[in-house]
């Protein structure tokens, strides 16, 4: 089973990345971090297939948790979904330049959501 | 995974987490635009940390509006975020007409919720948001837009600089701008703690300037360590600074030497050793040094292995959130479980009294004792579940204070003492209303300008203090003020006009500081914006009575009022004194009841149309509850009926009744349908027995019989 990282700080919005992952095709393991402080103690444990992240969080923001995902060996190399809002584009072209894969805009659909995952994770249909 | 959550659409989980969200997040926006009006009114820079917060909050809102499509709302948070977005990032100046825009913005805000908790976005909402929007556009169209680049190299990690957001780098070059030395912080800690240690590094910063980005770095193969990089601008050298953050001076690295310290700066020094880890010199840099020395023999500390399982949970926290809905089940459960316990004992008890089986009896008792014993403890456990500071009222209070102050141009102080005293959830949430209307009163009419404070000698500021305190069962809130007091000839004089006492009615100074509370007497002629009309001091003492309390008043003319409000801790289980009448039982909560006697025949006497108690030289109201519930079951009144005297705050009421039947917990269960209404009757509870019986509402008795004293007094 694939494992995915939900970093996200709005509980509503967390909850809801997470439920339409897990009731997708995908056969996907989903983990929800809080914060990206949270996200920094859930890293090292486990290796992630997939990582979704917003921008915009209180303690560390999104652009420097994909800094810290590229410079880490162990997950260097691991698929990085941006979700932010249209008024972010500044910080998602940024963040597309430190190395993230795809981003999304909220609001989006369930559906919009899952076919990004099924092209990052290609084959993954459980 | 699935399993440990229900089986329900992704849209309906996140529904019920939405409102509750979107309340936190414009509470937030609240505090944010106070601090906002705040320095503009004292002319200082709003802290850009406001600034970015409230695009934060702004940003969320937005997140959520368009999640559940509603599309007004969206609308307005999306460009009420453009516009904290410009603030933020310097491309549009923060002026007083567009603080005030934002304000309306914040205020439908707070009306889009209010519709949506009530079933949905009402129909007018979508033109109130155009309107606003119109306006804010004619006013940005207008407004100029400045900023200026400044560019100037650093010497920093290119790594760190890359991973700026718009907002990061607009600081940067903010403080740039303004000469400030800009430096970048090394700090190698701990996994299983950096937050701590970096939440002080990080509030030390914010004292003496600004912490401008905080990047993480893996650390150096060493599992159980993180590394961070922090950019931050202060007016301080780097030796200054390295003493403030308690670090050593090799962690902080010069990336640009301020323009305008009155130190002279010695950079090179610490550029030295650019991100080099602190040597060994615990001393002075033990929370960095430290994590260096000890982890080196333990790669991953033991508790993390173990827990690798735990780590996958969805989401790490030491608290949840439940629906209170859920609590008030556990609630009613435990006390369900509390009144079986009662068949239990009363099983033991007969056991005991046959002579045959007393040895059962008594081993029945025993198992019985024990688990009373636990019971309790649950109970406890459960009732503390709901408790919650009165912090969460007060903070909204000192809001509003603040608001207050601006609107009114009163420079006034607000005191608060007792903010961590803990009350049921519920009836704090109850008392947000009584207790704003009380403050708003203070401010509005209780304190006298500055102006009319200098004439009559007093302080030039006013003075109001909100205090909470526990006593017992209750809970005890005045709320205080040094104004000029309520002039209670002016309070006859209107009662009079209005009906509510006769003309050469004998009151004395407390009754008639009582009428206050009376419905239809308001004894300022003009309503104000800020007080609002139509709430009065009756609909704030009806709240509290709702919530098994007593609303009193004191005043001294020119000196100050207080008013208090004394609270039961708890709505949900009561011990309570069931009491007989005729063939009715009736539960009287335990905690107003002060003492049972019987009375000596000549106690009791007539006063006109009232009957009254002496009691150790006092005059106690009397009810007698046949009588106020037209009980006409069962034999007429005992000879000798026992007397219940309730207590309630200051004021007492002595209940007639026939026979005592003893104490017991009780569940208080609201009543529906017709006998809701009935003044007195709090609601039902069952007693072990599966009767059920009424509940007293010992809050309405108590002052509908001090009011009646008064109307006959006045007759």
């Amino acid at each position: 089973m694939r494992r995915v990282l939900v970093v996200e700080d709005s509980q509503t919005m967390r909850e809801w990345i997470g439920a339409a992952l897990e009731e997708g095709d995908q056969a996907l393991k989903v983990d929800l971090a809080t914060s990206g402080f949270e996200a920094l103690r859930l890293l090292p444990r486990q290796t992630y297939d997939l990582v979704i992240t917003d921008i915009n969080m209180p303690d560390i923001h999104g652009l420097e948790l994909i800094s810290f995902i590229r410079r880490d060996p162990r997950h260097a190399g691991v698929p990085l979904v941006i979700v932010s809002t249209e008024s972010g584009e500044e910080d998602r072209r940024r963040g597309l330049a430190l190395g993230a894969n795809a981003y999304l805009v909220k609001p989006f659909a369930a559906q919009e959501l899952l076919r990004v995952v099924e092209d990052l994770l290609p084959g993954a249909r459980g | 995974m699935a399993a440990r959550r229900n089986k329900s659409t992704p849209a309906a989980r996140a529904e019920r987490e939405f409102l509750s969200e979107a309340e936190e997040i414009l509470e937030r926006m609240r505090d944010d635009l106070a601090l906002c009006l705040e320095s503009a009114t004292a002319d200082e820079e709003i802290a850009p940390d406001v600034l970015n917060r409230l695009f934060r909050s702004a940003h969320s809102l937005k997140g959520l509006s368009g999640l559940f499509g509603l599309g007004a709302l969206a609308e307005l948070t999306h460009r009420t975020e453009d516009l904290l977005d410009a603030w933020r990032l310097g491309r549009a100046r923060v002026t007083a007409d567009g603080l005030a825009l934002f304000e309306e913005a914040v205020a439908l805000f707070g009306r889009a919720l209010e519709q949506l908790a009530a079933g949905a976005l009402a129909p007018g909402f979508a033109d109130a948001v155009a309107q606003l929007l119109a306006r804010i556009d004619a006013w940005r169209s207008g407004a100029p837009a400045p900023q200026a680049a400044t560019g100037d190299a650093l010497d920093a990690p290119p790594a760190l600089l890359r991973a700026l957001t718009e907002y990061e780098e607009h600081r940067l070059r903010e403080n740039l701008q303004r000469g400030r030395a800009i430096y970048v912080i090394t700090a190698v800690l701990e996994l299983a703690s950096f937050e701590e240690r970096l939440s002080e590094i990080g509030t030390a910063l914010r004292e003496v300037g600004e912490l401008l980005s905080t990047l993480p770095s893996p650390g150096d193969g060493n599992p159980g360590e993180i590394r961070f990089a922090l950019l931050a601008a202060t007016d301080l050298d780097a030796a200054t600074l390295a003493r403030r953050l308690d670090l050593e001076p090799s962690a902080i690295h010069t990336a640009r030497a301020g323009t305008r310290s009155a130190a002279p700066a010695s950079p090179r020094r610490a550029a030295a050793q650019p991100v080099a880890k602190p040597s060994a010199s615990p001393a002075a840099a033990p929370a960095v040094g430290e994590p260096d020395i000890a982890l080196a023999d333990r790669p991953g500390s033991p508790r993390e292995a173990t827990d690798a399982d735990a780590a996958t949970l969805r989401s790490i926290s030491d608290t949840v959130r439940v629906d209170i809905r859920k609590l008030d089940e556990l609630m009613n459960l435990v006390g369900e479980l509390a009144q079986e316990r009662g068949a239990l004992a009363a099983f033991a008890r007969k056991l005991a009294a046959d002579t045959h089986a007393a040895k059962l009896g008594a081993e029945l008792d025993k198992i019985h004792k024990a688990l009373d014993r636990k019971l309790q403890d649950l109970q406890a456990s459960v009732i503390e579940v709901r408790m919650v500071p009165l912090r969460q009222v007060f903070d909204k209070l000192s809001r509003v204070a603040r608001r207050l102050k601006l609107d009114l141009g009163k420079n006034a102080q607000l005191e608060i003492k007792g903010a961590d005293t803990e009350l049921d959830k519920l009836i704090v949430e109850q008392l947000v209303d009584p207790l704003m209307h009380i403050v708003r009163n203070a401010f509005d009419h209780a304190l006298e300008s500055a102006q009319e404070r200098v004439a009559a000698g007093k302080p030039e500021h006013g003075h109001v203090r909100i205090e909470a305190t526990q006593r017992g069962n209750d809970v005890v809130i005045s709320v205080a003020d040094d104004g000029r007091g309520i002039d209670t000839a002016r309070v006859r004089a209107r009662a009079i006009e209005r009906g509510l006492i006769s003309a050469d009615a004998q009151l004395t100074q407390r009754d008639l500081l009582d009428l206050v509370f009376a419905p239809g007497l308001s004894t300022r002629s003009e309503v104000t914006e800020t007080s609002g009309r139509g709430v009065g001091m009756d609909v704030v003492r009806a709240n509290v009575s709702a919530l098994g309390g007593i609303a009193s008043i004191d005043s001294t003319l020119g000196k100050g009022t207080v008013v208090t409000l004394t609270l039961p801790i708890t709505l949900a289980i009561i011990q309570a004194l069931v009491v007989g009448v005729g063939g009715e039982r009736y539960a009287i909560p335990l905690n107003s009841v002060r003492e049972v006697l019987i009375p000596e025949p000549d106690a009791l006497q007539r006063s006109g149309s009232r009957e009254l108690l002496a009691l150790r030289g006092e005059a106690l109201p009397v009810l007698r509850l046949r009588e106020e519930f037209s009980v006409t079951s069962g034999a007429a009144s005992a000879d000798k009926p026992f007397a219940v005297i309730l207590g309630l705050g200051d004021a007492r009421l002595a209940l007639l009744v026939d026979r005592l039947e003893g104490q017991r917990d009780s569940v208080i269960k609201p009543i529906q349908g017709p006998v809701r209404s009935v003044r007195g009757v709090a609601g039902a509870t069952e007693l072990g027995d599966q009767a059920a019986v009424l509940v007293l509402d010992v809050a309405a008795l108590v002052s509908s019989a001090v009011g009646a004293g008064l109307r006959s007094e006045a007759a």
